[in-house]
């Protein structure tokens, strides 16, 4: 679906992202993670091309990305970032028929397939109940899930999320994954998500990307490669790492220095 | 019917009604087919050029630069175009063209220049923005008096350029040529309005969607240029317009750019033919200029929104 072979970016000799390579597969349900400025939303960025490669090649569907247009690439890979700020009063439907844009030309009006693909992606999202709603009084979680909606609306084969729960509460959080993982088994969407919480990625990300001051470190399955070493190295803290109870997955057990009780 | 056609069709009655008590109100009571064809009926045609082409720059503006504060009279792009068709006139070149394209080239470099000014890494702040208006329109208003005092010219008053008058409408020629040329830019505007939807959360966000923003942008700005400068060029910078319309119509009919363009092509023109028919009797038989009484209507309405901006925004 999507490779990097041997991608850099960054200006003479500060390299954001260095000689990266990785594949990822149809249907793959990635994460991506690593401290601050390790550069995750670089690679984000140079995925969706708002920035190009200095060296390196990313194809998608093996056909190199330069040759997308952009109104192309956007019919087939979409993005949420962790939050936009709407400059105007739209309504929720206004926002997700945005979604369309990609397959609606310029002097065409929007068709009956149209509010279609809006109806089913606002029920998915469980977002249909805002739908005459301003953007702007919805919740950080309701707004997420809208901007989700208008992602899928897209169509798309592959979705690029950039810390899409940055800013909800953990039970938000969890849902937007749910989301995600149902889209990802139903309608084999491809997923690669960034994000900061190494619980939730490592609960339900199949395949993880370890960035590592624009290096990538480590790629694998979360129980691979979730090592208490790699913790203290990359992420600089101190930690345990054992399977959650109920999933089996790896979990990450903090150890901050205080005193226990 | 849809609310937005049947609000559009309100628009359109109220227009037809104002254009009609235009040709007929006045000082010459009565009907007098001279004073009604050759001078009152340039005046209102010229209106609703001036005021369709200013409002639809100012939603364009708006949605550009992601900012309800931006119009063409704030971003000083009103004072540049008129001083372009000034230099045009000097020039001595009175023929149409240049005089169109120095107005429209001029508001284009102005409106460009604002924007570099004021943006940095993708963001026009709201204060940068007004601060390189208010820079820009202060010199060249600066330039036109300039030009006055150096060139003094019986046939043009000062303050028909500065602050803007209906009242040279003359032949109709000229007005034809404006009216095309923002007829020009209002379709463009139109056929790019999905664009300034998709840009309303942000410019990599639209790019996401698949706007080529950096095209959309230049083709946006000149179209722009092209309704400031073809409107400036005839009646000098009337102000405000461009503000209050693209506001009011929002409430009206929504946000969408596509049905918010339409919606302030029709209703600036029926607000700048209403304003020039109070200019012109409400103190009779002395005229002011028109841009005189979208001012005082202006900006009062810029306060307010600026203060309630600043509730959402820290300064």
């Amino acid at each position: 679906m999507i490779t990097a072979k041997n991608v850099s970016f960054g200006y003479e000799e500060a390299f954001h992202l260095q000689d990266i390579s990785f594949q990822l597969e149809r249907g793959g349900f990635w994460g991506i993670i690593g401290p601050n400025g390790s550069g995750k939303s670089t690679l984000l960025k140079l995925l969706s091309k708002i920035i190009a490669p200095q060296q390196g090649i990313i194809e998608l569907e093996d056909r190199p990305l330069k040759q997308f247009g952009l109104k192309e690439l956007a019919g087939k890979m979409a993005f949420v970032g962790s939050e936009a700020q709407f400059s105007f009063p739209y309504l929720v439907s206004d926002v997700v028929l945005m979604g369309r844009l990609p397959h609606t030309g310029r002097i065409q009006s929007h068709t009956d397939r149209d509010f279609d693909v809006v109806n089913s992606v606002l029920k998915k999202t469980e977002t249909y109940e805002f739908r005459d709603r301003y953007i702007h009084e919805l919740s950080s979680g309701e707004r997420q899930r809208v901007l989700l909606a208008r992602a899928l609306a897209q169509e798309p084969q592959i979705i690029l999320l950039d810390e899409p729960t940055a800013h909800l509460d953990l039970h938000y959080e969890i849902e937007i994954f749910q989301i995600l993982k149902l889209l990802n088994k139903q309608d084999q969407l491809t997923i690669l998500a960034v994000s900061h919480n190494l619980n939730l990625i490592a609960e339900f990300c199949r395949t993880l990307i370890v960035l590592d001051r624009g290096k990538c470190r480590e790629i694998g399955s979360p129980a691979e490669i979730l090592t208490d070493a790699l913790l203290r190295e990359v992420f600089r803290i101190e930690s345990r790492i054992s399977p959650n109870p109920f999933s089996k997955a790896p979990a990450i057990l903090l150890n901050t220095g205080s005193p226990g009780s | 019917m849809s609310t937005f056609i049947r609000r559009l069709l309100i628009l359109v009655f109220l227009l037809i009604g104002t254009s009609l008590a235009s040709l007929w109100i006045g000082e010459i009571k009565g009907w007098n087919t001279a004073v009604i064809l050759h001078i009152r009926l340039p005046r209102v045609l010229l209106g609703i050029v001036v005021g369709t082409a200013l409002a639809t720059a100012g939603a364009v503006y708006q949605g550009l630069l992601r900012n309800p504060l931006a119009d063409p009279y704030i971003l000083g792009t009103s004072s540049a175009g008129t001083f372009g068709a000034l230099v045009a006139t000097i020039l001595n070149y009175y023929f149409a063209y240049t005089l169109y394209i120095f107005s429209i080239g001029a508001s284009f470099l102005s409106v460009l220049l604002v924007y570099r000014i004021a943006t940095t890494r993708g963001r026009t702040p709201i204060q940068t923005l007004i601060l390189a208006g208010v820079v820009s329109s202060t010199f060249f208003s600066a330039l036109v008096l300039l030009l006055f005092t150096l060139f003094r010219r019986e046939s043009f008053s000062v303050l028909f350029f500065m602050l803007g008058s209906l009242s040279t409408a003359g032949s109709g020629w000229p007005i034809l040529v404006s009216a095309l040329l923002s007829l020009i830019g209002v379709l463009i505007a139109v056929i790019y309005a999905r664009d300034l939807d998709a840009m309303s959360g942000g410019e990599e966000d639209a790019i996401h969607l698949g706007i080529n923003v950096e095209r959309t942008k230049q083709i946006l700005f000149f179209s722009s240029s092209l309704l400031v400068g073809s409107s400036v060029a005839l009646a000098g910078s009337i102000g405000f317009v461009g503000l209050i319309i693209p506001h009011i119509l929002r409430l009206l009919i929504g946000p969408s750019h596509r049905q918010l363009i339409i919606g302030s092509a029709v209703g600036g023109a029926f607000f700048l033919v209403l304003m020039d028919l109070l200019a012109r009797t409400l103190f009779s038989p002395v005229e002011v200029p028109v841009g005189v009484f979208t001012s005082l209507c202006g900006a009062p309405f810029f306060i307010f929104l600026l203060k309630r901006k600043q509730k959402e925004l820290v300064f």
